[in-house]
């Protein structure tokens, strides 16, 4: 079973010879198939091992784009919130001159404006991650969500986003 | 006449005098021979085409080792399922290493996979510790139920020598199972255990001593 030729003192050479013999014996003495089962078993973590898939994606867009579309991506959706907040004629009107009076901020913004600002934030993500495929579905579903605001956002109730803002 | 060996090497690889000093110094490198690390270079190939999905090749792997592997769990006495599902886990992590190409072929695989069928054997040792049920009389040859032929002198030799076994130290008792039932190199034990050669050569002469004076007080018991 031995390979390299180490000088083994006379003395302890039957033992050695013995422990040779036992180890053969062992390994003889394996059930029929082992090598079949075992084979079996462990072949589908060749074709699949885990955590193969996952590191080609993220090397391929890169962690720190990864990041900076999470960032803008939040920073859109802020927006889009804030707009959708602070729209006029949701809930109760303070009073002019009240410290929780503010002039009505969105109906200053005009809808191209908001569209122009929402298309400058998403090619500036699209520049980030650098697929602008993924990024004009997203786009298209943005624009569906937000192609009817008077109508399709009047039955949202905005009361509780002014508390907060 | 005298000639030096990277010289001489370098000619061997038809390297002209005109080539450059970097490439003469790489050929001056000795290349591990295959009898020191104990692998050759069709295991380094099949390594490398189980690696690229081939199935053949990865069945021939372990058709190479699971028994190495196997006997290696069965010195520590652990029941014949105990040390199949061993071998199992050893060759899934290899193959889950190899199929993600988390495993670099360096020509030390033995060594390597040695280590993790070493590690899961402690695991198994200890886990069958916790439950007490690591003792296996198989590995004695009575099987219980069964009526055993009559011990031959050469199965009471093993039987013996089974048992002084079970008197050495773990380190010790490492370097004796890898290198009789896992038929590693003394070099690939030292590279596994992160010892010097000459440390694992000495502690492998002074296991056999043990294993020889264990055996023979065993005889002088057994006379008197």
């Amino acid at each position: 079973m031995n390979q390299d030729p180490r000088t083994t003192p006379d003395d302890l050479q039957s033992v050695e010879r013995s422990l040779d013999r036992l180890g053969a014996l062992d390994g003889s003495a394996a059930p029929e198939g082992l090598e079949s089962r075992i084979a079996d078993a462990s072949a589908p973590m060749l074709r699949a091992a885990p955590g193969a898939a996952t590191p080609t994606i993220l090397a391929r867009i890169g962690p720190s784009r990864l990041r900076i579309a999470a960032a803008v991506m939040l920073v859109v959706g802020g927006a889009i919130v804030t707009s959708l907040a602070l729209r006029p004629g949701r809930g109760p009107a303070p009073t002019p001159g009240s410290p929780t009076h503010q002039e009505p901020l969105a109906s200053n913004t005009p809808a191209s404006d908001e569209s122009a600002l929402l298309d400058a934030a998403l090619s500036a993500v699209a520049e980030a991650i650098g697929d602008s495929t993924t990024l004009s579905s997203l786009s298209a579903e943005i624009d569906a969500f937000t192609v009817d605001p008077d109508s399709s956002l009047e039955s949202i109730d905005l009361s509780s986003l002014e508390d907060t803002f | 006449m005298t000639v030096p060996g990277g010289l001489r090497n370098a000619d061997a690889q038809g390297l002209s005098p005109g080539t450059p000093t970097r490439a003469r110094k790489e050929a001056a490198i000795p290349k591990p021979k295959p009898e020191a690390t104990g692998q050759t270079p069709e295991v380094s190939a099949l390594l490398a085409r189980a690696a690229a999905g081939d199935q053949d090749a990865w069945r021939g792997i372990v058709a190479l080792y699971a028994r190495r592997v196997f006997a290696l769990a069965r010195s520590r006495r652990l029941s014949e399922e105990a040390a199949e599902e061993v071998a199992q886990s050893v060759f899934v992590t290899l193959a889950s290493q190899l199929g993600s190409g988390a495993y670099t072929e360096r020509g030390r695989f033995e060594s390597w996979l040695f280590r993790v069928a070493i590690n899961r054997v402690r695991d198994e040792l200890r886990r069958a510790a916790r439950h007490a049920t690591s003792a296996d009389p198989s590995t004695l040859n009575e099987r219980p139920g069964e009526i055993a032929p009559p011990p031959t002198a050469d199965d009471r030799e093993l039987a013996s020598l089974r048992a002084a076994m079970a008197s050495l130290g773990e380190a010790d008792r490492e370097i004796v199972d890898l290198r009789h039932h896992g038929g590693l190199s003394f070099k690939q034990i030292a590279d596994l255990l992160g010892e010097p050669m000459g440390t694992v050569l000495a502690r492998h002469h002074r296991a056999l001593r043990k294993l020889k004076e264990f055996i023979e007080g065993s005889r002088k018991g057994a006379d008197a």
